[in-house]
């Protein structure tokens, strides 16, 4: 496909992937609300917006954090730290306010990323065990929210470097374990540049017992797995981060995990500049699409899940948070300079002075 | 006329030279061949500290002052390019190798007690040295052999510290070397950025190093500042503290004057002239101070001046963060780390 008929493709699905979502959201404009990590004027905040963009609430956390999980049955939020902090926060929906401030056990920092399970009623949280250089180093804590959020165990993530895990509908952990070594001492140190091992541990969460190891094929193994999602056939999207050099070539940095086989998505050549980071990827179910940021190179990207084809992107500089508006399932996007907006390009909240974090949450 | 076809010729080829390289990326790519000169300065600066640590070592000719001033010498050019966070310093942590600051858990000094009191001998191999903890790999290290182990024992009475320096310049000859050729080379050096680019990442390199000069190397000690360690300052030893925020400021206004200047003016910006005031004053504000920070402590006077070209430099950094890029369209990464 010439570069002419491959942005004439695009433009028609384009088109078409705007017409579905664009119907969902104006079918229905419930309220929801919008959660994010924020840094504003040198400090960090937890933010709460309406779906009009108004702030809700802001309150000020001593670190900067990353990812977000909610517990909808306790009206609690968990906010936790980005790495290499050891701290997370249990932040109440309804007072608004930080009602709890957990610590990591000595030795251990969190990664910023964790899971509640509806099945076992625990939080699973990817930590570092830093008194080890090596995969015993990767960890999975696990906390009772209906204990008072008390450390009742942990299990090995049975890889280096675990971030961001998900649970399975299939009584599994699946744990993208990014392969990189750090320890705290060195904070942007990477301890093991020129040999990253890095795979998907598919972990029984009650026993702890390794159930399966995905790793790369050779020609990918410089690729350290960062971000997953899961769709209701338990195959795996995951996007991966490079710290080679363009001249190496190009290799695909986002791919589909199934049962039989790893694919990688495809990048028509004019989207290959795209600076090897993948700051989030989700699946979108209703449309069958899997989108992902990309912000270093400010683009969000969609694929149609059969077939791995790019259908749509979108250009929006620092773009890495995606969210999905618990009514409509049309994405929200997030970026680092002050945006909320829907996948249409519509704005929710714009706001030069508030830095979006990576990850944010929308709520029903 | 043979003369003046001469000059034609000569003209056609100035002209072609200057349209050799995109117009619209003439000021960027001019600063980039300046930061090519100035690793070029540091990779020299450093040869020439290595043969000095030679001669202190071997020959015992040079004196301890002599290898205290060549040392300065490297700070001088490694600070003039410091702010450069992009491109081959990525490359194996090179930037910590160089340098491992700000050390918050105090981890240089912990390592370098443990490559003293252990002696081995892979710390006097550069290779293998290039394999260990990035806190003894470079700068810091040297300091602390200079002005605290060669000054407590008297010169050369320990060949491991000799060695041990040898090999710390000889990893950075390394290191300097592949940064430069790099630089040097248009075609392998756009392969870690496109030209279109290159401006945004000169300026988020000079966002980050603005940052770090407010927030962690221009500070103070008195009774109601006490979480400074006078020691974490980033020179202390050398008492190089203030010169390196200076020094970094030239190059940040090499910067101003080379690509940002001329891009506000084409671009009718109306408040050059406020700005370029400002970030004069900022520097003069620096002058000001009668060095070196590492004695500002309860000194009345200077802890005031320091205070000033605190609030001078951190103007600096908000209009280039905010107002600047805005009118440049420079996008400001927030979300680019990588780890996350």
């Amino acid at each position: 496909m010439n570069r002419r008929s491959f942005f004439i493709s695009l433009f028609l699905n384009l088109g078409l992937f705007k017409f579905n979502l664009a119907n969902a959201s104006h079918k229905n404009t419930k309220s929801y609300k919008i959660i994010s990590p924020i840094k504003f004027n040198e400090n960090y905040y937890l933010a709460i917006f309406n779906n009009k963009g108004s702030e809700v609430s802001k309150v000020k956390l001593p670190f900067r954090a990353h990812d977000s999980i909610v517990l909808s049955d306790l009206r609690k939020l968990i906010i936790i730290s980005r790495r290499p902090e050891n701290k997370f926060f249990v932040f109440d929906l309804k007072k608004l306010i930080i009602s709890d401030t957990i610590m990591a056990p000595t030795g251990r920092h969190f990664y910023g990323h964790g899971v509640f399970s509806e099945e076992t009623k625990l939080l699973y949280l990817t930590e570092n065990n830093y008194k080890y250089p090596d995969e015993r180093s990767g960890s999975i804590g696990i906390y009772s929210p209906y204990k008072n959020f008390k450390r009742v165990g942990e299990l090995p993530s049975y890889g280096i470097g675990p971030h961001e895990l998900k649970v399975d509908n299939n009584s599994n952990l699946v744990v993208a374990n990014g392969g990189v070594l750090t320890h705290p001492d060195y904070p942007r140190v990477k301890l093991n540049i020129t040999n990253i091992e890095s795979n998907i541990a598919l972990i029984n969460k009650k026993s702890g017992l390794l159930k399966k190891t995905i790793k790369l094929p050779k020609k990918y193994k410089e690729l350290s797995i960062r971000h997953i999602d899961i769709d209701l056939n338990k195959n795996i999207y995951a996007g991966c981060q490079i710290y080679n050099r363009k001249s190496k070539g190009f290799l695909s940095t986002i791919f589909k995990c199934s049962k039989r086989n790893i694919e990688f998505f495809k990048f028509p050549k004019v989207f290959q500049g795209l600076n090897n980071y993948i700051g989030t990827v989700k699946f979108l179910g209703k449309e069958n699409f899997v989108i992902a940021s990309f912000p270093r190179s400010g683009k969000v990207m969609v694929w149609e899940n059969r077939n791995l084809n790019l259908v749509s992107y979108l250009n929006h500089y620092d773009a890495c948070g995606l969210a999905i508006n618990p009514y409509t399932e049309e994405p929200l996007i997030s970026s680092g300079k002050g945006n909320i907006f829907s996948i249409d390009k519509e704005n929710i909240i714009s706001n030069k002075k508030y830095n979006f974090d990576n990850h944010f949450l929308a709520l029903k | 006329m043979i003369a003046s076809k001469k000059l034609l010729i000569v003209s056609f080829f100035l002209f072609l030279l200057k349209n050799s390289y995109s117009e619209e990326y003439y000021y960027e790519y001019k600063y980039k061949e300046l930061i090519k000169e100035d690793y070029l300065a540091l990779l020299n600066s450093n040869k020439n500290f290595l043969n000095s640590t030679l001669t202190f070592c071997n020959e015992k000719k040079s004196s301890l002052n002599t290898l205290k001033n060549k040392y300065i010498d490297l700070l001088k050019y490694w600070t003039s390019v410091q702010h450069i966070r992009f491109g081959p310093i990525e490359d194996f942590n090179n930037y910590m190798r160089i340098q491992f600051w700000p050390d918050k858990r105090g981890v240089i000094q912990r390592q370098f007690n443990k490559v003293i009191s252990q002696k081995l001998k892979e710390y006097t191999e550069f290779i293998d040295l290039g394999q260990k903890s990035v806190a003894i790999q470079g700068i810091p290290a040297l300091e602390r052999i200079i002005y605290e182990e060669l000054d407590r024992k008297q010169n050369t009475e320990s060949p491991f510290l000799c060695n041990y320096m040898i090999s710390i310049s000889k990893n950075l000859d390394t290191i300097f070397n592949y940064t430069y050729n790099i630089w040097k080379n248009d075609a392998i050096f756009f392969e870690y950025t496109d030209r279109k680019d290159l401006l945004n990442l000169f300026y988020s390199s000079v966002l980050s190093q603005l940052e770090l000069i407010i927030n962690h190397k221009l500070t103070y000690f008195n009774e109601y500042n006490k979480k400074y360690d006078l020691k974490k300052l980033e020179f202390s030893r050398s008492a190089y503290s203030l010169n390196s925020i200076q020094n970094n400021l030239s190059s940040i206004y090499k910067f101003y004057e080379v690509v940002i200047n001329p891009l506000l003016e084409a671009s009718k910006y109306s408040r050059v002239e406020e700005f370029d005031k400002e970030i004069k004053k900022a520097i003069l504000s620096l002058k000001k101070i009668v060095g070196p920070i590492e004695h500002a402590e309860n000194n009345e006077q200077m802890i005031r001046d320091i205070k000033n070209a605190q609030i001078q430099i951190k103007q600096i950094y908000e209009k280039l963060l905010i107002n600047i890029s805005s009118h440049l369209s420079i996008n400001i990464g927030f979300n680019k780390l990588d780890g996350d």
